[in-house]
């Protein structure tokens, strides 16, 4: 592919996501509820765009594309397991979202501060979601470097691209936080879709004979691809251990969590919550399907993670929809890091900063401290060129199953403790860095041991608590960090 | 309806791993689990219809 044309693409990526950035700047003083939740007056339509677009990151044509032609159709499984873990969402999202407004909270540590009377809660949250969401980000701007250096032949080296997405992320938040963020998320969300419709439509029509032809030679020539365990990459416990975090992806995960923050009211968070299962569903179905099709044309590839680039480089694929998918899988990481970025330096600012603090010198704090300094952490750590994007991301989804059983018990459980959330979620982040590092204390089933253990520790520890453990409530206002709502 | 709802996710564990295992055609795991998704965002549907503010 001609440099030429990749820079070209990338100008008007940076040029179109700048304009809409810039765009939908307020002039009014910006306050931390306008900066991270956008005033919670976003758009449902959006807002759903924009919650696609965060959740669905480089993994989907680069990684989902890379499992499906390693595993077959487990990533299909694996994938609309996650989509039905919207369940988490559907079922947290109102009480969660009563709390936030309630108590006129920024970030999810608050709302658990708040709800566990103890601001510790909010900080040991917070500093473990960023630890395992650093590499997670990362992975984003791993996935860019890569594809812009296989696309031009090694022309546009890997930590140029590592920079170029650094910019977009640093610049997009700083404009306008989250308002702009979810604009250029929701134009990125319109591009990831339709890029990918369009390249799975010419490999298949064009290039495999139509869709039946395609499903022909795929059942012929890889069946055991068809079905589970099948080759033998998705045994049950790979399924489980990839999957299980993914079904709680949407409580678990601070930049989609946050999300359910930001609705007006709850019909909006409905009709964002909707809009983002069909969108997903689409999505999914199509990057499993882009999948299959890298396996029939493109046998034997060493690193499948780079399936989608070398199909864009080995076969006569118009230039167009080539660049289009390029800038779609761009646009895919960059909105799954900036809404990362914004989310982590949201959780920095209101739980771990000192209280005291005015809101104004708090947004500076965002826009020139913290956001800036995360990029780096991100950078330094893409630059160690982690080859295996699927399991990267997976992993950093184990680690942060560890905040689960605290965030389902702040609203569920009548023996809720802040010692058990604390213990908790300490001892189910430990758990899953030793599984990291190679420690297989329970026999390779790392995911349902991490919940098992942060959720026996949760339910224990708050079953041994005595009764009325929980401090009195001492001012019940976010604004205690100086969040006015 | 969250009965409804866990037993369908434990089904999309179990059904490929035993009964569809050698079913190697599209017309199995692959349509199952694109069935699977539909029903689970009905039932999710339904579910968010009963929130009242």
């Amino acid at each position: 592919m001609s440099e030429q044309y990749l820079w070209l693409a990338i100008a008007l990526y940076a040029g179109w996501g700048s304009a809409f950035a810039l765009a939908v700047r307020r002039g009014a003083r910006l306050s931390l509820i306008e900066y991270f939740l956008a005033g919670r007056k976003l758009h449902w339509l959006v807002a759903a765009l924009s919650y696609g677009a965060t959740t669905y990151s480089a993994f989907m044509m680069l990684g989902l594309v890379g499992l499906t032609y390693r595993g077959g159709v487990g990533a299909l499984g694996f994938e609309l397991i996650y989509l039905s873990g919207l369940f988490w969402a559907v079922l947290v999202g109102p009480k969660f979202w009563e709390a936030g407004k309630r108590h006129g909270c920024v970030s999810p540590g608050e709302v658990l501060s708040l709800e566990y009377r103890n601001p510790l809660v909010g900080t040991v949250y917070a500093l473990i979601v960023s630890g395992f969401l650093i590499p997670y980000t990362s992975v984003q701007l791993t996935g860019i470097g890569y594809l812009l250096e296989v696309l031009s032949r090694g022309k546009i080296g890997y930590p140029v691209g590592l920079l170029l997405a650094l910019c977009f992320i640093i610049l997009w938040t700083t404009i306008a936080g989250l308002r702009s963020v979810a604009a250029t998320d929701a134009l990125q969300a319109g591009i990831m879709m339709v890029s990918s419709i369009a390249l799975v439509l010419f490999v298949a029509v064009r290039l495999l004979g139509g869709f039946s032809a395609f499903f022909h030679t795929v059942e012929t020539t890889y069946p055991q691809w068809l079905s589970v365990p099948g080759n033998g990459f998705f045994t049950f416990r790979t399924f489980l251990n990839l999957s299980l975090p993914w079904f709680f992806f949407s409580i678990s995960n601070p930049q989609v969590f946050q999300r359910l923050l930001v609705p007006a009211n709850l019909r909006e968070m409905r009709k964002t919550i909707t809009g983002f299962l069909g969108y997903g569903f689409v999505y999914t179905l199509i990057t499993v399907t882009l999948g299959f099709g890298t396996l029939v044309l493109l046998p034997g590839l060493k690193n499948p993670d780079l399936a989608t680039p070398t199909l864009l480089l080995e076969f006569p694929i118009p230039s167009w929809i080539a660049l289009f998918v390029v800038v779609g899988i761009i646009s895919a990481a960059v909105s799954t890091a900036d809404s990362i970025i914004l989310t982590l330096s949201s959780l920095f600012l209101q739980d771990v900063l000192p209280k005291g603090i005015s809101e104004q010198k708090r947004l500076l704090f965002a826009q020139f401290l913290f956001i800036p300094l995360l990029c780096l952490a991100v950078f330094f750590f893409a630059l160690g060129r982690f080859n295996l994007i699927a399991l990267l991301s997976v992993t950093s989804s184990l680690g942060l199953l560890s905040v689960v059983p605290t965030i389902v018990g702040t609203f569920f459980s009548r023996r809720k403790s802040d010692r058990a959330a604390l213990l908790s979620m300490v001892l189910g982040a430990v758990l899953a860095l030793l599984q990291l590092a190679g420690v297989r204390i329970f026999g390779g089933w790392t995911a349902p041991s991490v919940l098992g253990v942060a959720s026996g520790v949760y339910l224990l520890t708050g079953l041994l608590a005595p009764r009325g453990h929980l401090p009195q409530r001492e001012g019940q206002k976010c604004s205690r960090r100086g969040a006015q709502a | 309806m969250l009965f409804a709802f866990l037993s369908l996710v434990v089904l999309a564990y179990l059904l490929p791993f035993t009964v569809l295992s050698r079913v190697q055609r599209f017309s199995g795991s692959f349509l199952f689990w694109s069935a699977f998704a539909v029903l689970a965002i009905l039932l999710l549907l339904r579910m968010m219809r009963s929130w009242h503010e």
